[in-house]
């Protein structure tokens, strides 16, 4: 806690959603769509002689700039996971700040995630906002990736907290792999896998559709966010669980009642096969895509090792998982197991191939799962920001005064210790 | 969003959330001024403890918060604060009534913390009942306000400081609309900015700070003012805050010209490029043909 002794802001901007709150929490207070619905219509804010009264503060962002999509302009400032129009993220945070976190920015530091190869300009621009508009005393400007590894520390497989490790991290446009070693990103090994959440909703939809024909066309697309939400997990072997559901239909298949949100007509669906082969895509992604055809353990895999040789362990070693898609029951078995699998073969070929001279020492994979998953870069901020470290590594307003934005360029990595 | 909320919306929700009876929660979080919050659930998810630690909340609870407190709460009150927390509510999982309309009373509970003197001072004038000279609430680490009741009138005076010299200039531009409304409009409050030295208001007032950071901000309230007694404390509690942040917002929207700015005169310099000379023209079949 700072010298005030109130608690450190956390924000996470998000592609799609903004995740805010104070640190020292479980949760994030706000989680809402990373969208501001502004009156951009009215023409490009020009000179202020040609505007009278407060046009700047006539809009809404979040679930409010949803509601408002008729009369408003729909943007979104952030896209991959970059700010692109710095205009509106300003506006943004602005209502962040006032509307729903309601606090003084003053007398709060601040923790801000970016994703991993940001340019150091927009930690700039970010500074410059910050110190500048909203005077806070204290900036920390961290890398998602690097926090999602610090919320694995909640785990009770976890040992030692180190900040080396591979992240999968799995939203709901993209997939990413990023290696960490030492809290910093190996830029030029990141890997993307065009698989996610939204393909498995699209995936699930798309069966349910052939299978279950009662199903209201209107509705198709919540029941599939809810089946695969609520019933869907991992299974060891795709072959040997449609064998278990085939057996005994009534122990595996589940029927749901339910009625139209329109017309009150009451019908019933039955969930199955989807409940186990929604996931499956990251396994086995041919049964969705022609285009891309690695599973994401093969991914990870040549991730690491693509990485430089002397840390390769340490990333097998922790490989974290991290948003909403991996949060499937058994998803850390399976990687798990698919990694070590591979991982074992390949220094079993090389012992093999040296004819016996050499003997590699055991390997050790190891996928951490943990309860922080869906928001693990916000926990992981909430987590950082409520050590005492947090404000000694902070850019302080002071220094920003004194120096100026290139300041923010560089964010210490700290939180190893203790 | 021009004015502020009154209510604490991460408060509104844990209470919202705590109604099931299966939440458990504990929580910190702030509000402006320097306001601390704390949710805490009781072992068995049915009681959930809302606590308030505030600055000023001594000096508030004395100038009638304690009895305004009291008529909006009621039994929810403790009469022992949580450890470290100035004030506490309780708020059953069971409640019988409104939910939403409870969620938002206790959301409102540093508002009606803060409003209470004001509130205080309106009823006492509207009776015509003796006020003390000057209330003074000291309710940041270097900031205060003062009511001080004249004749009909209220004025509130706010000590305000600002941590950045050019928050000073912007607040005076913003604050000079305050009183060139009045040539327009006669039922608004009058408005006062003084800088460094207090206003002759606070002559023989205790304590009063004064520097070049700190600016005065006199609102004198009038008898058309006190009659709207809730809507009046609603506003003139968070005038602070309200200014705070159309300062911040002000800011913004210069960056934003700034930036418009910028990208303009980057669209001039790109136009003034000097065309390449030596291009390479080329006839509809492709050949080319050298001019000597």
């Amino acid at each position: 806690m700072s010298l005030s002794g109130l608690p450190a802001v956390v924000i996470d901007n998000g592609t799609g959603y903004t995740k805010m709150g104070y640190a020292g929490n479980d949760d994030p207070s706000f989680i809402i769509p990373s969208t501001i619905a502004t009156h951009e219509s009215k023409g490009k804010q020009t000179a202020a002689s040609m505007k009278k009264g407060v046009e700047d503060l006539d809009f809404f962002i979040g679930d409010e700039a949803k509601a408002n999509e008729k009369t408003y302009d729909i943007n979104n400032p952030i896209r991959h996971g970059q700010i692109q129009n710095w205009t509106h993220m300003e506006q943004y945070w602005e209502h962040c700040i006032f509307k729903y976190l309601r606090c003084e920015p003053e007398d709060h530091y601040f923790l801000l995630t970016e994703p991993p190869l940001n340019a150091p300009e927009n930690r700039e621009f970010t500074a410059e906002i910050m110190f500048e508009t909203f005077n806070v005393p204290g900036l920390y400007i961290a890398v998602q990736a690097v926090l999602a590894l610090a919320a694995s520390w909640t785990s009770k497989n976890v040992t030692e907290r180190t900040l080396t490790g591979t992240v999968v991290d799995s939203g709901d446009g993209v997939t990413h792999i990023i290696p960490v070693s030492e809290g910093y990103v190996i830029g030029s090994s990141i890997k993307h896998i065009p698989i996610a959440g939204r393909d498995i909703t699209g995936f699930v939809q798309q069966i349910m559709r052939e299978r279950e024909p009662t199903i209201p066309p209107a509705e198709s697309l919540e029941i599939a966010k809810r089946v695969k939400e609520q019933y869907s997990y991992v299974c060891p072997d795709l072959v040997k669980e449609f064998t278990k559901y085939d057996s005994d239909p009534s122990k595996w298949f589940k029927t749901i009642n339910t009625q139209d949100a329109v017309s009150k007509r009451p019908y019933s669906y039955d969930v199955g096969y989807e409940r186990f082969l929604g996931p499956e895509i990251f396994f086995n992604p041919e049964i969705i895509s022609s285009d891309f055809l690695t599973p994401l353990p093969k991914v990870v895999d040549d991730t690491v090792q693509s990485c430089p040789i002397d840390c390769r362990r340490g990333l097998y070693k922790n490989i974290v998982l991290s948003g909403g898609s991996t949060m499937f029951k058994d998803f850390g078995k399976r990687l798990q197991r698919d990694i070590k699998r591979s991982v074992d073969y390949r220094i079993k070929r090389s012992e093999e191939l040296s004819g016996g001279k050499l003997k590699a020492v055991p390997l050790e994979v190891n996928v951490i799962s943990h309860n922080m998953q869906r928001y693990a870069v916000w926990f992981g901020g909430s987590m950082l920001a409520s050590t005492p470290e947090f404000y000694n590594v902070c850019h302080t307003k002071a220094k920003y005064d004194e120096i100026g934005p290139s300041i923010c360029r560089y964010n210490p990595v700290f939180g190893t210790m203790g | 969003m021009i004015l502020l909320e009154t209510a604490n919306k991460i408060l509104y929700e844990e209470v919202i959330a705590h109604f099931g009876g299966d939440h458990r929660t504990l929580s910190t979080f702030a509000d402006f001024d320097g306001v601390k919050f704390n949710t805490r659930s009781s072992d068995d998810k049915q009681q959930l403890f809302v606590s308030i630690s505030f600055k000023g909340s001594q000096d508030l609870l004395k100038n009638g918060g304690a009895t305004y407190l009291k008529a909006v709460y009621g039994a929810m009150l403790q009469a022992k604060p949580e450890q470290g927390y100035d004030i506490t509510l309780v708020v059953d999982a069971n409640a019988s009534g409104d939910k939403e309309q409870l969620a938002n009373k206790v959301a409102n509970l540093k508002r009606n913390l803060m409003a209470a003197p004001f509130l205080m001072v309106f009823e006492a004038m509207e009776a015509k009942k003796p006020l003390p000279e000057t209330i003074t609430i000291d309710y940041r680490t270097d900031e205060s306000f003062y009511i001080k009741p004249q004749g009909d009138n209220v004025t509130v005076i706010f000590d305000i400081h600002f941590k950045d010299a050019d928050d000073v200039i912007l607040s005076k531009i913003f604050l000079q609309a305050f009183v060139d409304v009045r040539k327009t409009m006669t039922s608004v409050p009058s408005v006062t900015f003084s800088q460094k030295d207090p206003p002759l208001e606070l002559k023989g007032v205790k304590g009063v700070r004064a520097g070049v950071a700190h600016g005065f901000v006199s609102i004198t309230l009038f008898p058309l003012h006190l009659k709207r007694a809730q809507e009046t404390a609603d506003l003139i509690q968070t005038f602070r805050d309200y200014l705070h942040y159309h300062i911040k917002c002000s800011k913004g929207y210069m960056h934003t010209s700034m930036r418009n700015r910028v990208d303009s005169l980057i669209q001039v310099l790109n136009r003034a490029k000097p065309e390449p000379v030596n291009t390479v023209k080329r006839t509809f079949k492709g050949k080319f043909f050298k001019q000597s």
